[in-house]
């Protein structure tokens, strides 16, 4: 059988506890993001864009509105019929039955659907951050340097430095050295999670690894640092465009920000659109009382208040009166007269009472509305 | 439970006074409401009433109509048993008669062939929301040939029929060329007997460019809209993954529908704004629609203006309020937008 060039495994198990709850029962990759996506759709988009067309989703948590999102794949034009998407949850084997406990367990387990495609490359992504990235360009830069892994770096600031993965480079971009989370950082090249392996290298290291009873099973802890220490070729490819890790409730307000800014990310380039599931729903109406300014606003949504610089999701509607600033307003939200929403997440079907005001006591927190005390004057 | 019924729509229908906007498609595709075309409004129907076999009879400007439909899959048509089937003919040129009963007339055998035992038969021009199962209990309880389907007394052009009966008309009746395929149940036949159902919400036929742009801007009432779309029987059309809409700092924009995709820096009132459109700073749009990816440049002033897809309006444009008007495909005062 002819094998695939590049097959990709897209990491979507994560609980996302720092998420509190807008993670409760959903997997964090399919948390609504950006006006009418879900988080998984731009990992799974670039996937589409770049021409990768298999694709397996390793899911754990709270799976169930992740699976049926994800269906079989047409959304992203993934259901195709040699390769395409496949939900690959934990399973029992014959004499035991694990949980994924690290990443690299994860893909380990399922070596199988690897074998099956055969592939030159394996491509690993994660379900949780927001970027647009062309994965065939990093394959390029892959087989020219005939890397048997290449790992995907972007430029921090070098105070944050220490809150990543960092990856010490020669002058040739090879990784000499890697270094999780360190205190005195002799780079500011964090690693993305992005990895690209020759197949074979990847099969003998998750072997190794699974061997391992000292090992977390995690490819920037165990895998990486192994490969190095074997003197394997480790590329870094530098990624310089837009690149956030959603795994915050402030990282993820911010990230749903940074796409009023087209310069940051723009979500209108035709020739990188970015898929979703459809939601089949009517125009927006904007009705002779509404005021609009600086904002993104989805399908189904009717607006009859007020609206600075926010991100509104299909379905929502915001009353009369109304006032919604600086804040992420998730599908089927009904906002009603007269209340007041400013720097807050209102979760998916939340109703805010009439009169109601949620705004941080400190102006520079981000409330979740429904997870914490918040100040709450007016209304039932 | 299964559905007892097939849905056959006429999409053959030509319209001289919205020549301007079908001298590239079809009427049944012609752009509505920001992200539908006409005939999403049946096709949609049809399907909220779990029908699962639908007929579509095209006969000119085949492309558009073709592209939006796909394998039916925006429908849930794209089905291993029944599903969308389309019957084309180029056979008869001229527009001024429809000639879907000669067309069906050659695809009698899709009739024979389907399970179903009655047939829904509708134009692709009527914007309304029907439930045809409940029209099928109507029909069931009134023991007629025919319900036709009437809004404040008045005929839709929409009927409920038996099948063998519809059959039976077909293959027994002569015709001549021209007929629509509702003529054959006005030519005598003793079993044809009509009970009609009155619909009372909303309803829109689209059968010239006064029509077009009236019931346009008669969904722009919320009591109106609001009685077409359901939530939880949703208008299906074709999908084009165009993100969120996204409001500028200098943007004004009241009593409108606003479509995905679109960029909205200048003032639009009482509009209708198809996806992907750009309106600049500076544009005032009034009382207009702008089909998918128009884009309306800084200081121009659009009065009752229809402006076709892919065209940039210019600054040099000022247009009277007379009446509406259409700014046709291939429009060339402003350049064309490379699609």
């Amino acid at each position: 059988m002819v094998g695939k060039r590049v097959v990709a495994m897209l990491l979507a198990g994560g609980k996302g506890s720092r998420l509190n709850t807008l993670t409760k029962g959903i997997a964090k990759p399919a948390v609504p993001f950006g006006g009418k996506y879900r988080i998984i759709d731009f990992t799974l988009s670039n996937c589409s864009n770049s021409g990768i067309d298999t694709v397996g989703v390793l899911t754990q948590y709270e799976p169930l509105e992740l699976n049926s999102y994800i269906g079989i794949g047409s959304a992203w034009d993934l259901d195709r019929t040699f390769g395409g998407v496949t939900v690959l949850p934990p399973y029992s084997e014959e004499d035991s039955m694990k949980w994924y406990s690290g990443t690299a367990s994860a893909v380990y387990q399922n070596i199988n659907f690897l074998k099956k495609y055969n592939p030159e490359h394996v491509l690993i992504l994660s379900g949780d951050h927001i970027y647009k990235m062309d994965y065939s360009k990093m394959l390029d830069y892959h087989t020219e340097n005939n890397a048997d892994v290449t790992i995907s770096v972007i430029k921090v600031p070098w105070e944050e430095a220490s809150r990543f993965g960092i990856m010490n480079t020669n002058d040739k971009m090879e990784v000499i050295d890697f270094e999780e989370k360190p205190s005195l950082p002799q780079s500011n090249l964090a690693s993305m999670g992005i990895y690209i392996f020759r197949w074979e290298i990847l099969k003998d290291f998750l072997q190794i690894d699974n061997c391992n009873e000292n090992s977390s099973h995690d490819f920037g802890k165990d895998v990486i640092p192994e490969l190095i220490k074997s003197k394997k070729r480790v590329y870094a490819y530098y990624f310089d465009g837009y690149w956030k890790d959603v795994g915050t409730v402030k990282s993820l307000w911010e990230a749903n920000m940074d796409l009023l800014y087209k310069n940051r990310l723009d979500l209108y380039d035709p020739n990188w659109k970015i898929y979703s599931v459809n939601p089949h729903q009517p125009p927006q109406y904007i009705s002779p009382t509404a005021e609009i300014k600086n904002s993104l606003i989805n399908e189904g949504c009717i607006i009859k208040g007020k609206v600075n610089h926010s991100v509104i999701f299909q379905g929502v509607t915001i009353a009369d009166n109304a006032t919604v600033i600086d804040s992420v307003i998730m599908p089927g939200v009904s906002i009603e007269e007269g209340a007041v929403i400013e720097r807050a997440i209102v979760p998916t079907d939340y109703i805010v009472k009439r009169d109601a005001v949620i705004r941080p006591k400190d102006e520079n927190d981000i409330i979740l509305v429904g997870d914490c005390e918040f100040a709450i004057n007016g209304g039932a | 439970m299964k559905n007892n019924m097939l849905c056959i729509i006429d999409a053959t229908t030509y319209s001289e006074s919205l020549h301007d906007l079908t001298s590239y498609r079809s009427l049944a595709a012609l752009p509505f409401l920001g992200r539908y075309r006409l005939i999403d409004f049946p096709l949609s129907n049809a399907v909220n009433s779990n029908i699962t076999n639908v007929a579509i009879v095209t006969r000119y400007h085949h492309r558009a109509i073709l592209d939006h439909l796909g394998s039916g899959k925006s429908w849930d048509l794209d089905r291993k048993n029944d599903g969308l089937f389309l019957f084309p003919s180029e056979l008869y040129t001229d527009y001024d008669y429809t000639h879907s009963l000669r067309i069906l007339s050659n695809h009698v055998d899709y009739l024979k062939r389907s399970s179903q035992e009655y047939v829904v038969l509708t134009n692709c021009y009527t914007i309304c929301y029907l439930d045809y199962e409940k029209i099928l209990k109507f029909h069931l309880n009134h023991k007629q040939g025919v319900t036709s389907i009437v809004n404040k007394g008045n005929p839709l052009d929409i009927y409920l029929i038996r099948k063998d009966l519809l059959i039976e008309l077909i293959e027994g009746c002569s015709f001549t060329n021209g007929e629509s395929v509702y003529e054959i149940l006005y030519k005598g036949n003793a079993k044809v007997t009509f009970e009609e159902y009155e619909h009372s919400d909303f309803v829109a036929q689209i059968n010239s460019l006064d029509s077009y742009f009236e019931s346009s801007m008669q969904l722009l009432k919320p009591e109106n809209w609001k009685q077409l779309f359901k939530y939880a029987k949703p208008i299906f059309t074709k999908v084009k993954d165009e993100p969120p809409t996204f409001y500028g700092e200098n943007s004004s924009v009241s009593n409108s529908l606003i479509a995905n995709g679109c960029v909205i820096n200048g003032v639009v009132e009482n509009s209708i704004i198809f996806r992907g459109a750009v309106v600049e700073e500076g544009a005032i749009v009034r009382n207009s629609i702008i089909m998918q990816r128009g884009k309306v440049l800084n200081s121009s002033v659009l009065e009752k203006l229809i402006i076709d897809k892919d065209i940039i309006i210019s600054n040099e444009n000022n247009f009277d309020n007379e009446y509406p008007k259409i700014i046709p495909k291939g429009y060339k005062q402003g350049a064309m937008i490379n699609t």
